[in-house]
């Protein structure tokens, strides 16, 4: 199989409609996810990057088929899975799982540990209670907890270990591909790392490819292979995480990049704060997205939003990307 | 307060008797609450073992006894005795008998009624929802009492209909409540997880939606049962619910209007008794509140 | 050295909840300088927020200061009156937060919010209210402060309601500014913003700033000194130089070498075992004890009190070169 379409993503969108009036009339259209193509090798960690609003939420949804797309392909393992019929894609999800941002509420709070973790395997597979018990405590002891953990309730745990449990849940049915949505920004930086050193140990273990969404670089530099940039629902930059890190071609990735605070008090750069604020999604800018707030914006980009292409070893969405680099 | 018992808790139990005991730890701290729950107790042991706490149990029923009517409290009659000379304790007594079982008939018919469709109001959202909810504003448009009244006289006075009157007019509110309630949990993520699992909706529904949404209808239920009481004697007061020679304090203090500025005891006694009632109920509701939110449960 | 605008000293503040005494609060000891930017750095629970509570006598029931003294301008704070309270909330110290809805009623337009505020402390007529508020809210960079003085809270964007909150704290000239997480939860272009704009007003109108966060990033960029918080107690405070390039507790050590920034990615990143002390019964001795790689025995008998390193770099740890064997602090 070829290993690059992993999972492919073709012209990828989801347009929300605003509706108003009694009669629910369509008025507009928040344009979450616009038209996003790419890909994931296996094995690797993709990382999706961007501000609130973005839409890396909304995507990570559509992977995983939460939410149906508006348009555009899913291609998994060389199978368009938006094709497939609700029992073709049940048993597809037992290889697609996703870890939500909010460790608390990702556990049904009624429910005991025990049984959210054992909830898939009671889905997919015909094992008795104490099969079930004993592939959850091992789980749970692949996440570092213990069996004095099984019969309680969420939130008896801190943060980091409801995560831990989120994370043993998405494990249970021994996945390929792994959708994370920040599932390190509601934590500590010391539980932050402690969850981290786990998803590197697992993915070593069981070969397993990340799609990680993130708002926070310091935490994508150290995990991603390679970066996609999402600036209002279109990807503008993406690219092996060393170029896109040390030779930013995007305006949008340039500023980001540069808004970000080095834990370095020596390195007190001068922030090159990129001025006005995300506009909003459902009125976005004519032509590029970003022009408004783009230091570089010219006549051309006012009149039709740029699309990827090959630039300096990565992909680009700039008119006027060699100009100014 | 730790318990020995005599037997193993079955493991699963465990947890949910840990829970349990939290709660009750938290009750006892709150004790206005507590005071109402030891007075909803002992309203309930009063019914359950009415006949045999009733100095005069035949009084609760037709008897009369002309020779002593409305005699003020003595010792023979601690409450003294009502214009038909029925012992006034003893009535009381029973009277919570009906307070308690009428209350909870109309709340349980309401909740049957509204939990139901505000349920699926919540789960589904879209036409079905509108629909509901646009019945729902139609009942309540009206004032709840003249509600009441008005199903109440359509009936036919007796205790039966005032309490499906009630339960009518007070479902709509709680489809409200577990509405709101099922909404805000249908965004949460554990709701996505388990759809990513590959859940049905329908067992999602069940599993994960409707056990997370019943809190708030569970705590305003229990803060309605003073409502509810209060409701249910007014319309006996007005003479649409209980009948003679039923002991309702509603009822009992309608019948003694008359008397009350020369028998007082005979008004004041079923009126104390509902007060004494609603109150209780209503401070528990509001610890119950307190205890069953997460938020102020976690400190 | 300039003066010291804030001192805190031996604060204990607690928390009597029906599961417990919480000792949520055991500072030793913090100066602020006049006119410099203190960074208060910690994670969650740590008890940063508290302490601004208590700075500003606003620690919610069920906590209770119970000892200790917080001198600001020469003057125990502690000992105020409620008078003398509405003197300095608002006024003399100022304070932002991280959600700025909180500081902000939605149903009222800024400008009769702003107005208000500023007739509570200045005796001007309503026109001359209004003539300032604008003038703040141009020097917080807003580009159309007429028109967001006319807006409600919710018509206006994260970025543009932090900068109104900042523009109503700085309003009163204050000599102490804090800021409790005020960027946490804005998008990293505008925390950029925000960080710039707090820098810039604090040199023009000469405010001191104590900057809560749990942003390693931040306050590296914003604070000259830092002070390091963990379980209710100052661990550390240097410059911030020397807190990133020399930090000597090693609950400072494990958080700075966990910053991912920081590891090469075939490392794994470092980690700090354990979890937080429940302070319901703080563990006797250092807080810090059992995740303490370094710890000895006698770490346990009674906790460390800071000890000036020199260069005004003081650690609150006995395996320190230096500290003073005999000088024992209060036993808990």
């Amino acid at each position: 199989m070829n290993e690059s379409g992993f999972l492919k993503l073709e012209n990828l969108k989801k347009y929300f409609p605003i509706e108003e009036g009694f009669f629910s009339k369509v008025v507009g259209h928040v344009k979450a996810v616009d038209d996003i193509s790419l890909q994931v090798k296996k094995g690797e960690t993709f990382a999706l990057v961007g501000e609130s609003g973005c839409g890396k939420s909304t995507l990570a949804k559509c992977i995983l088929r939460l939410i149906e797309p508006t348009e555009g392909d899913i291609i998994y393992k060389n199978k368009n899975i938006l094709e497939l019929d609700d029992k073709e894609m049940k048993e597809l999800r037992k290889e697609l799982q996703i870890v939500f941002q909010d460790p608390y509420w990702s556990l049904n709070p009624r429910m005991l540990v025990k049984d959210i973790i054992g909830e898939p395997l009671k889905e997919h597979r015909d094992m008795k209670t104490n099969e079930i018990e004993n592939r959850v405590i091992e789980l749970l002891n692949l996440m570092g907890m213990s069996e004095d953990h099984l019969r309680r309730y969420p939130h008896e745990f801190s943060g980091g270990q409801q995560q831990r449990v989120a994370l043993a849940r998405a494990l249970a049915l021994n996945p390929d591909l792994l959708v994370l949505d920040e599932p390190t920004s509601a934590l500590d930086v010391s539980v932050q790392s402690q969850i981290l050193n786990l998803l590197i140990d697992l993915q070593e273990r069981f070969d397993l490819t990340y799609v990680f969404i993130s708002h926070d670089l310091g935490v994508v530099q150290y995990l991603a292979d390679r970066i996609g940039i999402m600036y209002l629902g279109k990807l503008v930059e993406i690219g092996d995480k060393k170029d896109v890190f040390d030779d930013p071609q995007h305006p949008y990735t340039q500023a980001l990049l540069s808004s970000i605070p080095e834990p370095n008090p020596r390195d007190k750069k001068e922030i090159e704060t990129l001025g006005g604020s995300v506009p909003d999604p459902s009125n976005p800018p004519q032509g590029c997205n970003f022009h408004p707030r783009c230091p570089y914006a010219e006549e051309v980009c006012k009149e039709k939003p740029p699309h990827l292409s090959k630039h300096h070893g990565r992909q680009v969405s700039c008119y006027r990307v060699d100009e100014i680099n | 307060m730790d318990v020995e018992l005599p037997f193993e808790i079955p493991k699963n139990i465990e947890p949910r008797l840990r829970e349990l005991k939290y709660s009750l730890t938290l009750l006892r701290k709150n004790s206005l609450s507590f005071i109402g729950a030891l007075i909803i107790i002992i309203f309930f042991l009063m019914a359950i073992f009415a006949p045999i706490l009733a100095p005069y149990p035949e009084h609760a029923g037709r008897t009369q006894d002309i020779r002593n009517q409305l005699e003020p409290p003595s010792i023979q009659n601690p409450l003294g005795t009502d214009h038909m000379g029925r012992d006034i304790l003893s009535r009381i007594i029973f009277g919570a008998r009906i307070s308690l079982l009428a209350g909870t008939s109309a709340i349980g018919l309401a909740l049957l009624i509204g939990v139901p469709l505000g349920a699926i109001a919540g789960f589904f959202g879209g036409y079905v929802d509108e629909i509901i909810m646009r019945v729902v504003d139609l009942f309540l448009s009206f004032p709840p009492l003249l509600l009441a009244l008005a199903i109440s006289a359509a009936l036919g006075p007796n205790l039966r209909n005032a309490i499906i009157a009630i339960a009518i007019t007070w479902w709509p509110w709680y489809t409200r409540i577990i509405r709101g309630d099922a909404q805000s949990v249908k965004e949460k993520p554990f709701i996505k997880a388990a759809e990513a699992i590959g859940e049905s909706k329908l067992k999602i529904a069940f599993r994960h939606l409707l056990p997370n949404s019943v809190t708030g209808v569970i705590v305003q239920s229990s803060m309605d049962f003073g409502s509810v009481i209060i409701t249910l004697s007014s319309l006996s007061f007005l003479g649409l619910g209980a009948q003679s020679p039923t002991p309702e304090w509603g009822l009992m203090i309608s019948s003694h209007r008359t008397y009350f500025l020369t028998n007082p005891w005979t008004v004041i006694a079923p009126g104390l008794a509902i007060l004494i009632m609603v109150f209780a109920f209503n401070v528990f509701g509001d610890g119950l509140r307190d205890i069953i939110d997460p938020k102020t449960r976690r400190r | 050295m300039s003066e010291n605008i804030l001192e805190i000293n031996n604060l204990k503040v607690q928390f009597n909840t029906y599961k417990g005494v919480v000792k949520a609060i055991d500072i030793n000891n913090i100066e602020v300088h006049k006119g410099e930017t203190v960074g208060l750095v910690g994670e969650t629970g740590c008890g940063k927020s508290v302490t601004t509570e208590a700075i500003l006598n606003i620690v919610p029931d069920p906590g209770e200061i119970t000892d200790g003294e917080i001198i600001f301008e020469g003057e125990n704070l502690l000992e105020k009156s409620k008078k003398e309270w509405r003197e300095i909330r608002g006024n003399k110290i100022a304070k932002i937060f991280q959600n700025p809805m909180s500081n902000l009623n939605p149903v009222f337009k800024v400008k009769k919010q702003m107005i208000d505020i500023l007739k509570v402390h200045r005796d001007i007529s309503r026109k001359e209210a209004e003539q300032r508020a604008l003038d703040m809210l141009e020097k917080v960079k807003l580009s159309n402060p007429k028109q967001v003085l006319n807006s409600y809270p919710h018509e206006l964007s994260g970025g543009m309601r932090q900068r109104v909150m900042i523009a109503i704290a700085l309003s009163s000239d204050p000599s102490l500014l804090i800021a409790d997480e005020p960027t946490t939860a804005l998008d990293v272009t505008i925390q950029a913003q925000i960080l710039k704009l707090i820098d810039q007003l604090k040199e023009e109108i000469g405010t001191t700033v104590l900057f809560i966060t749990h942003d390693l990033g931040v306050i590296a960029q914003i604070a000259e000194r830092i002070a390091v918080m963990y379980a209710g107690r100052i661990v550390e405070i240097a410059d911030a130089i020397e807190i990133y390039e020399n930090p000597r507790h090693p609950y400072t050590k494990g958080l700075i070498s966990s910053i991912p920034e920081r590891s090469s990615e075939d490392e794994k990143l470092p980690v700090i075992e354990g979890t937080v002390p429940n302070l319901i019964d703080p563990p006797e001795g250092c807080r810090f004890y059992p995740r303490c790689k370094n710890r000895k025995d006698e770490c346990t008998e009674s906790n460390p009190l800071l000890y000036d390193t020199g260069g005004n770099h003081k650690v609150a740890c006995f395996n320190i070169d230096g500290y003073p064997k005999e000088d024992f602090g209060d036993v808990e």
